[in-house]
């Protein structure tokens, strides 16, 4: 290429560029408008006082906290979300630790039978957990754990996704430092403790964040296995509410169900904003296998 | 009932299993303590390692693998779970199952909804992930914005769009406007369209996730190969359709087929937003297999024929991912 052809092939380039990039910004604006288009709706009508709903106007003309006041003295949503912390604290501290534990076993020691083990678990993935539920239900039934914490949290304390993870994340320290505290007669469990797990903490919090969410939003089992209002988590609460609103009155009241909605969403969602970065890591992470 | 969800439930099979896991820990310290330093290395290994996969495999056995195989078990038994006898009735709730037109009907919803929400997730995170490559600013603003609705609980979702598809709802107003009859325009309503509306909101809300997986396989496509082919002077269509389309290939099977599966598995979104209180209306339009076998197990209380409904049902899926198995194991070509 001579100088001025480059200099042209240059300003082609570069004003193609410009045009790819605005058409590039519209659509993905334009999807962002259609993603957080609902949840504004949501949160719009919440403050809107039950006539308004037939308007269709974005903002409430006379917004109000009737419909919060209506909601939190109506259900006990103190209590569902009580609930779902309880349960999602205890799911993600187990998962992490015996995932981690799991997976260092897996990565950095050489036993009998560690291979098949490893395999063993990972064709769990392949199983729907729809073919779970009815033996899981079975035994609860028969432990007489149907209605309580341990009968909610016990199906999701540990996954072939989280052991897969850890193991990845432990195949990339080097075998010299386990080896060099080894020598320093430190032994294995607080080798475990105190120098594998401090320096894996990125792929434990993006662990920890999946499965907090995942903890969080699940509807399936809880509905399974809680029966009681005061025991429901706040997917169930937030369900029973609203079916219940919605049957209500004879024109369904949607300020309040959206109320509900609201409640029971947005929490989750601003926490999730925040550890956004974790939770990228981590689908990246899923998209390994 | 005075009891909350942290007191109920401590009796005495529960306590039993607690006092199991406790001394497994114990035992673990008591070896480690006075046991490990006298084996020699090759042997200490084998010995942590045990320890160390103690308790995940007890779980993994007793909580995944075992209850697996309880369910081909009671899917050749007439089951239901208040009475006590379970007598084995051979492959009945199978013949069953093949003569329900309404399990038929679950399989069809559940494909129909695969084929019509695969497609156009796919088909549209591709394209955003395209586009995310282009753009230099603003990308963890936006791709935190398009992740939103993943995020959200399915049952928010799904209320969202109960009312935004309702008579009194954005949606049904604009289409109304449009010029569409309204017994069309309440998409949940009409049997012809309410599987689709509810898919198409299943789409929807995983563009993000989705769009994140592609973007992943995106960078995983060496910066050379697009320098070296920019030198040659190649324009953008030619870039895609020679390099980015070809190697980027692989993760694209493999993602739809984990789309496949995901649509197929799909419980939560359907149970909220499909018609007669979640069971499946109008007329079972949206009856999909997981409504099917929930409903089967916990409503009818056919823990026999449910459990017949889920082998099928994994059977299924078992070939979905054994195709990606092999697709997945071809050679990338560069």
């Amino acid at each position: 290429m001579n100088k001025r052809k480059r200099l042209q092939f240059f300003v082609a380039n570069h004003r193609s560029d410009i045009i790819g990039q605005s058409f590039a910004y519209i659509w993905l604006i334009g999807l962002c408008l259609t993603t957080i288009f609902p949840f504004f709706w949501m949160v719009s009508t919440s403050f809107k006082p039950k006539f308004e709903i037939l308007f269709h106007r974005l903002l409430p003309q006379a917004p109000t906290i009737e419909n919060y006041i209506n909601v939190l003295t109506r259900w006990q949503y103190g209590t569902w979300f009580f609930n779902s912390v309880v349960v999602t604290t205890i799911t993600v501290v187990v998962s992490v630790f015996f995932c981690s534990l799991c997976g260092y076993a897996l990565a950095k020691f050489r036993f009998k039978g560690s291979k098949l083990f490893f395999i063993l678990i990972l064709s769990t993935i392949m199983v729907p957990g729809e073919m779970l539920i009815i033996p899981w239900y079975v035994n609860a039934f028969k432990l007489r754990i149907v209605n309580t914490l341990p009968g909610v949290v016990f199906p999701g304390l540990m996954g072939a996704f989280g052991v897969f993870v850890m193991r990845q994340a432990f195949l990339n320290i080097p075998n010299e430092l386990i080896d060099a505290a080894r020598v320093e007669g430190a032994s294995e469990l607080s080798i475990f403790i105190k120098i594998i797990l401090p320096i894996t903490t990125g792929s434990m919090s993006a662990l920890a964040v999946l499965t907090a969410l995942g903890t969080w939003n699940e509807y399936l089992w809880p509905l399974i296995i809680m029966s009681s209002v005061d025991r429901f988590t706040l997917q169930l609460g937030m369900m029973h509410a609203s079916v219940t609103d919605a049957t209500r009155e004879l024109i369904t009241n949607w300020s309040v169900i959206m109320t509900s909605t609201t409640i029971a969403s947005l929490p989750m969602l601003i926490m999730v904003i925040f550890l956004q970065k974790y939770f990228v890591k981590g689908i990246a992470l899923s998209g390994l296998n | 009932m005075d009891e909350t969800i942290l007191t109920a439930a401590l009796n005495s099979k529960i306590i039993f299993i607690l006092v199991g896991f406790f001394s497994i820990i114990v035992i673990a310290f008591v070896t480690e303590r006075f046991i490990a330093p006298k084996l020699r290395l090759r042997h200490r290994e084998n010995l942590y390692g045990y320890i160390f996969i103690a308790i995940p495999a007890i779980y993994f056995l007793v909580v995944l693998i075992l209850p697996m195989i309880a369910s081909f078990q009671y899917s050749f038994q007439k089951y239901n779970i208040l009475s006590s006898e379970k007598p084995f009735n051979g492959f009945d709730n199978y013949r069953y199952l093949l003569n329900s037109e309404v399990f038929g009907k679950a399989i069809v919803n559940s494909f129909k909804f695969a084929l019509f929400r695969v497609p156009l997730v796919i088909s549209l995170s591709l394209i955003t992930a395209l586009m995310f490559q282009r753009i230099k600013r603003y990308k963890n603003l936006l791709r935190t914005l398009m992740l939103l609705p993943f995020m959200t609980s399915s049952v928010a979702l799904g209320w969202i769009f109960n009312y935004l598809y309702s008579r009194e709802g954005a949606i049904f107003e604009v289409l109304k406007n449009l010029g569409i009859p309204e017994t069309k325009a309440l998409l949940t309503l009409n049997v012809k369209t309410a599987l689709y509306a509810i898919a198409f909101v299943s789409a929807w809300s995983s563009i993000g996730y989705y769009t994140l997986l592609f973007t992943v396989g995106l960078d995983a496509i060496p910066e050379e190969i697009y320098d070296a082919a920019k030198v040659d002077g190649a324009s953008r269509w030619q870039i895609f359709s020679k390099i980015t389309w070809p190697l980027l290939n692989p993760s694209l099977v493999l993602i739809s087929i984990m789309a496949v599966t995901a649509s197929l598995k799909n419980f939560d979104l359907i149970r909220v937003m499909s018609g007669s209180n979640g069971t499946g209306g109008p007329m079972n339009s949206t009856l999909t297999m997981p409504l099917f076998i929930y409903m089967e197990a916990f409503t009818r209380l056919n823990m026999g024929r449910a459990a017949a409904s889920t082998v099928v049902f994994f059977l299924i899926i078992l070939v979905i991912t054994l195709v990606q198995l092999k697709v997945t194991q071809r050679d990338i070509q560069y």
